[in-house]
């Protein structure tokens, strides 16, 4: 566990950001792999962006669900936006609707609906807020027809005391723009945003089992399917042999029922995921989990859409649980087609070298262009989880030294170990990012512990 | 259903506003900056298709804020429930504070309340009904060395209020009185509580339920704060002076 910063470094100056009050207090990466002291501030009146305060370093922070410390650290007060959470307009017509950047997907997703409306890219986690998904250039159930988050954002309002409050889109601003989905929070902090929704046909999801004997059939089997299903993602048991079988899971909208559900309420949060300090996943009881879910799973089901859009609202507090105080470490990357049989075998020698239990991997199928720090691209996503502990440390390792070899592209987001060597060898444009980065923002005022990491 | 919020931009008044429009109220909201105001109004039209109508004035001793707010009350029309979660403190108000600064807390804590509840008792007692709530503090249980200003003008609101409840006696509106204890808003953001932080969700729900009974009411939220103003109120003065932080 990285511990580093103390709330008493932060210096605020009298008269900084409007002499808004500050909380000291530990915050922690939702992997648990990064926790630090800081500072706090949670305004809820919009003359806190009045502020013309040009030296305290800040970051903004939103349900603290990211796997890495992005919303925290590197000296920064954490700017917590959850206080601008509202829903600003909704055009009918054009289906757009401005919101807040504190509103969370799950109290967006219950307005859309009742309005026939729904985002198709969005995460499994209803309380993400609409900033963070912004920040992180997320992906939802379907990137290689629906894209990353970005692209159903119309517009931004970005404020940095610098600039003040900018409107941003593809047209307008658009290096901003460009540079603000999936910028991490770095280049100031986004306050609402203009939303393309997309008329939904109903309420349910018919959903389509597949069963996938060999892993290497996987690319031809997600491509199959994500051009006529709006979900699309697998999962294998890399615990049981045969190593890699398992399932296509698919999805389409049902036609038909109507009407509107309850607010989905943000359960789990970076704070309680651990509240349980034992960790209970280990290879037995992975194996174990793994062949109960198999046998579970059936060839079809009809399961509704918010069941089927938010999946870790439900499953996941368990799931995520079950990893106790330690917490646990994600890799995620985007895989090229062509190395995607040598990455499989390179994952299976490094579990069992290092003993890991590899208690998910799951994949999508990508298709789009790698611009600046984002994650996106065209290859199969391959999400892994283990448990944190020593092995998972070596393991880790083991596939990063693959990243180049195999032309791998981590997600940033998703690892909060990663370092700025991998990173600036994955992304190519890392340098052209942090150029525009510091035009942008000279005095690099915007800070966490990712962006110290990764020398942003 | 028609209510008007003094104080709605944040903290207990924007609970306030969210709990009445998911009821069903219409508003008129009223804040100081007219942005926090739009962002409420817009959310409450949309999400609880209620009319909602804002007015920005600073209720403060310097500006012109009584006409414009008995036009937009005018305009909104007789409405069922007044609700005055307003108020201003100041970390430095030791008693040593200049007029001006003492004039601005006397006018948003007292004056200012007594002034709205003027605009719109006249129509409420005509109609024979309706509902006024005002918002205490514990900070007025015991006059100490920090919030003098605050807690004297918190004190006289107590008063008002007790003489507003035997004035409208058998009128038909109810005058209601709330005793806050700590709350989860920027007051108490990032300071050392003894005593546990309620959510302002939290006691807009029980302020809502006490509207619901429409009678004369004086209530502490959470109640556990009568026991505490008990134990204030009773410590002998040698014990009180040492309990200064």
């Amino acid at each position: 566990m990285n511990t580093a910063g103390d709330a008493g470094g932060v210096s605020l100056e009298r008269g900084a950001i409007n002499d808004w009050p500050t909380r000291k207090e530990r915050l922690i990466s939702f992997d648990g792999g990064v926790a630090e002291n800081v500072a706090t501030a949670m305004p809820d009146r919009y003359r806190f962006w009045d502020s013309t305060d040009r030296s305290t370093p800040r970051i903004s922070r939103g349900a603290g669900l990211s796997y890495c410390a992005a919303s925290f650290g590197g000296g920064s007060l954490s700017i917590d936006h959850r206080r601008f959470d509202r829903i600003l307009g909704f055009d009918a017509e054009r289906g757009q609707v401005r919101v807040e950047a504190g509103a969370t997907l799950g109290v967006l997703f219950s307005f859309l609906l009742s309005r026939g409306h729904f985002l198709p890219t969005q995460p499994g986690f209803a309380g993400i807020t609409i900033g963070g998904c912004i920040a992180a250039e997320v992906h939802g159930k379907n990137h290689a027809r629906d894209g990353c988050f970005s692209r159903q954002v119309v517009e931004l309002e970005v404020f940095h005391p610098l600039h003040g409050i900018v409107r941003a889109s593809p047209d307008r601003e658009s290096d901003l723009f460009n540079l603000t989905c999936g910028g991490y929070g770095l280049t100031g902090n986004i306050l609402a945003a203009t939303l393309q929704a997309r008329k939904v046909s109903g309420l349910d999801v018919n959903i389509r089992v597949e069963r996938l004997e060999n892993i290497a059939d996987l690319p031809a089997a997600l491509e199959n399917r994500a051009a006529t299903d709006d979900f699309v993602y697998s999962w294998h048991d890399f615990r049981n042999p045969p190593f890699g079988t398992g399932f296509v899971v698919s999805g389409s909208i049902a036609k038909g029922r109507d009407g509107s559900i309850a607010s989905l309420r943000p359960g789990l949060t970076a704070a309680n995921r651990g509240r349980w300090r034992l960790p209970l996943w280990n290879r037995i009881t992975t194996s174990i989990a793994n062949r109960a879910y198999r046998g579970l799973m059936r060839e079809s089901a009809r399961i509704p859409l918010d069941e089927a859009m938010f999946p870790m609202n439900t499953r996941g507090k368990m799931y995520f649980g079950l990893f106790g105080g330690p917490g646990f470490c994600e890799y995620q990357a985007i895989v090229p087609r062509a190395s995607f049989n040598d990455f499989v075998e390179q994952v299976r020698r490094g579990a069992e070298a290092n003993r890991v239990a590899v208690t998910l991997a799951s994949a999508k199928l990508f298709c789009g262009q790698q611009r600046l720090l984002r994650f996106s691209g065209d290859g199969i996503c391959f999400a892994i989880n283990v448990p944190r502990d020593g092995g998972s440390d070596r393991f880790l390792e083991h596939l990063d030294r693959l990243a180049e070899e195999l032309c791998l592209l981590p997600n940033i987001i998703k690892d909060s170990r990663i370092g700025q060597k991998i990173v600036a060898r994955a992304y190519p444009e890392y340098d052209e990012f942090r150029t525009r980065l510091s035009r942008h923002d000279p005095k690099r005022l915007y800070q966490s512990e990712l962006s110290r990491r990764l020398g942003l | 259903m028609k209510a008007i919020i003094a104080g709605a931009s944040a903290g207990l008044g924007r609970s306030l506003a969210e709990a009445l429009g998911a009821n069903g109220y219409d508003l008129l909201l009223i804040a100081g900056d007219v942005r926090d105001l739009q962002a409420l109004a817009a959310h409450l039209r949309l999400v609880c298709s209620v009319r909602v109508e804002v007015c920005a004035v600073r209720i403060d001793a310097v500006s012109a804020w009584l006409d414009p707010l008995r036009s937009a009350i005018q305009r909104f029309g007789p409405v069922d429930t007044l609700l005055l979660p307003i108020g201003l403190s100041r970390n430095d108000d030791d008693g040593s504070l200049a007029l001006d600064a003492l004039r601005d807390i006397f006018e948003a804590n007292l004056i200012g309340i007594m002034a709205i509840v003027e605009l719109v008792l006249p129509t409420m007692e005509r109609a024979g009904k309706g509902c006024i709530a005002g918002f205490g503090s514990i900070a007025a249980a015991r006059g100490r060395s920090q919030n003098v200003a605050y807690a004297a003008a918190k004190r006289g609101l107590a008063s008002y209020f007790q003489s507003l409840r035997h004035r409208l006696g058998g009128t038909g509106v109810a005058a209601q009185f709330f005793i806050i204890g700590y709350m989860s808003s920027q007051q108490s953001f990032g300071k050392k509580l003894l005593l546990p932080v309620a959510t302002t969700e939290a006691v807009a729900a029980r302020v809502l339920a006490a509207m619901r009974l429409k009678g004369p009411i004086t209530a502490h939220l959470p109640s556990f704060w009568w026991a505490v103003e008990v134990m204030i109120r009773i410590v002998p003065w040698r014990i009180f002076n040492r309990m200064k932080a």
